[in-house]
């Protein structure tokens, strides 16, 4: 099986909209790229070429959401062997899915927490062994913001992503402010539930801004800044993972605002140099 | 027992999808599903903002919100792929009837922007071409990078949603020039389909000459004359790119 090859540093999101704003200056000091496979995938022309372009430039990595890793349909060979033809053809050398679920037998355009039953456990790694057996590769799955705890749930979140990691041989992505979000709507403990993880598996984070919705719950947003708990949660884990991680910016500042972008990939940048030190 | 945890992802999946036919799951809050209910609202608007970024202006943010949101509570999406919403989207305006927040014009202007991002975003490989070959002698290379599509509006020149329009048959070409630049050139059925005789492999004195039959002419030779600027035209506009090198 391939290994994806290792990205470190600080990253940056990025979505076909905003393609332009990396022709902005100043660029941000950004050591690799991350992208969403949904977004890009079946966008060829001027988009492809565009991407080709940076990614002689930076490394790629690509996050995921539309594969379903544990759906309660089947997995769709054709969009596998799609991201697998894209992988190659755009040089991406990390690949991140959803630990979550997001169709049936069609999209249903969410994210939807996978109960926590032992069942499921089997059933989520069984799909992303099958994933990364297609791929070639070794696949990191992410933690999910949710708002709801599915019926019926035999383990906790922790537990459940621990469990399916360790069956399914992948890495862990974690995203911070998902994890972030999630303690505060479901009042739980963050350092206890990172405890309940294998962090030595994760090889990749992911932080972005979080707006409050309905209800007072609040959610990730990729339009807002990181906010202060995120950065000091985030200051804590890079404590406890291996070091040179990398570590992805998902903000999509106004096009007068990229400026702000270029100082937060800074302060990821200065976060990872004092955990070296 | 534990209940199939499949059984619950396949009833909340029907619950999203149709809240009024199917019950919601028991063990999931109103709460709940309100939130995901907006949340895969905004995703959809996301997935079309990107692609129908004029005709959202044209419409406003308040028009355009309602007619997304009538969308996705009423058109039954049949891609499994998220670049395929777009086009889902351009069949719906197609199907949806006419109100008075939306200008007469409007799918139509949704059917041309979505026509520009799907010529943007092709995948195309160019044949090797000779670009002054003899186009009346010679098979054409035309550029692959292309799409007609006739309309009932003169969508092209509009501008505003307030702009005084009439209807008025539009027939056009959205091309990309040199792999990047948009470029939209009016045109007419009889071009088109004199481009397609081209495409399916005929010289341009070839394709002249079934032209000439079909519209039964009685002096073909016009025809032909007429043909050498007509094909120059083309290769100016970029539909043309040469001949087969």
């Amino acid at each position: 099986m391939m290994q994806t090859k290792n990205l470190k540093g600080a990253g940056w999101a990025l979505r076909p909209v905003n393609l332009k704003l990396l022709e902005q200056e100043p660029i941000p000091p950004l050591d690799f790229l991350a992208i969403c496979s949904e977004e890009w995938l079946g966008l060829g022309g001027t988009y492809s070429t565009a991407l080709q372009k940076l990614s002689d430039r930076y490394p790629l990595a690509c996050h995921g959401r539309g594969l379903s890793l544990g759906g309660p349909g089947i997995l769709d060979q054709n969009l596998i062997k799609d991201l697998k033809s894209f992988i190659n053809s755009q040089k991406i050398t990390s690949i991140t899915e959803q630990l979550a679920w997001s169709a049936d037998d069609m999209p249903l355009y969410g994210s939807f927490p996978i109960p926590g039953t032992y069942e499921a456990v089997r059933w989520t790694a069984s799909r992303i062994s099958q994933v990364q057996d297609a791929l070639g590769m070794q696949i990191g799955v992410s933690n999910v913001a949710h708002f709801m705890v599915p019926p019926d749930a035999q383990i906790n979140e922790a537990e459940f992503i621990a469990a399916v990691v360790k069956e399914a041989g992948c890495k862990l992505h974690l995203d911070v402010t998902a994890l972030y979000v999630n303690s505060q709507n479901f009042a739980f403990d963050v350092q206890s539930f990172l405890e309940m993880l294998p962090l030595d598996l994760v090889n990749y984070v992911l932080v972005s801004g979080l707006t409050q919705g309905n209800y007072g719950l609040l959610t990730p947003s990729r339009l807002e800044p990181v906010s202060a708990p995120v950065w000091q949660l985030l200051a804590n884990l890079v404590e406890k993972i291996k070091p040179q991680t990398p570590i992805c910016l998902q903000y999509e500042p106004q096009a007068s605002d990229w400026s702000s972008c270029v100082e937060d990939v800074g302060q990821i940048a200065r976060l990872q140099f004092r955990s070296q030190v | 027992m534990v209940k199939d945890f499949r059984h619950f992802q396949f009833e909340f999946a029907r619950h999203l999808r149709q809240p009024h036919v199917f019950p919601r799951p028991e063990g999931v809050t109103a709460q709940s599903v309100e939130i995901y209910q907006n949340a895969r609202f905004a995703r959809v608007k996301e997935v079309l903002a990107l692609v129908f970024v004029r005709s959202h202006t044209l419409l406003g943010h308040q028009a355009w919100g309602e007619l997304v949101e009538h969308f996705y509570w009423h058109w039954p999406t049949h891609g499994t792929r998220q670049n395929h919403l777009p086009y889902e989207f351009v069949c719906f305006l197609a199907d949806f009837p006419k109100t008075e927040e939306t200008p007469a014009w409007f799918a139509n202007f949704v059917q041309y922007e979505w026509m520009q991002w799907r010529v943007s975003a092709m995948n195309v490989e160019t044949p090797a071409f000779n670009p002054t070959g003899d186009l009346m002698r010679e098979r054409v290379v035309l550029n692959p990078a292309r799409e007609d599509a006739s309309f009932e509006w003169p969508v092209h020149s509009i501008e505003t949603e307030s702009d005084p329009i009439e209807p008025a048959t539009t027939v056009l070409w959205v091309l990309r020039i040199n792999h990047e630049e948009l470029q939209v050139v009016p045109t007419d059925m009889f071009t088109v389909q004199l481009v397609s005789l081209l495409k399916s492999g005929l010289t341009g004195e070839e394709a002249m000459a079934a032209m000439a039959a079909w519209f039964e002419l009685k002096n073909p030779q016009d025809l032909q004359a007429e043909g050498v600027h007509i094909l120059n035209d083309l290769r100016e506009a970029g539909v043309i790119l040469g001949t087969v090198a």
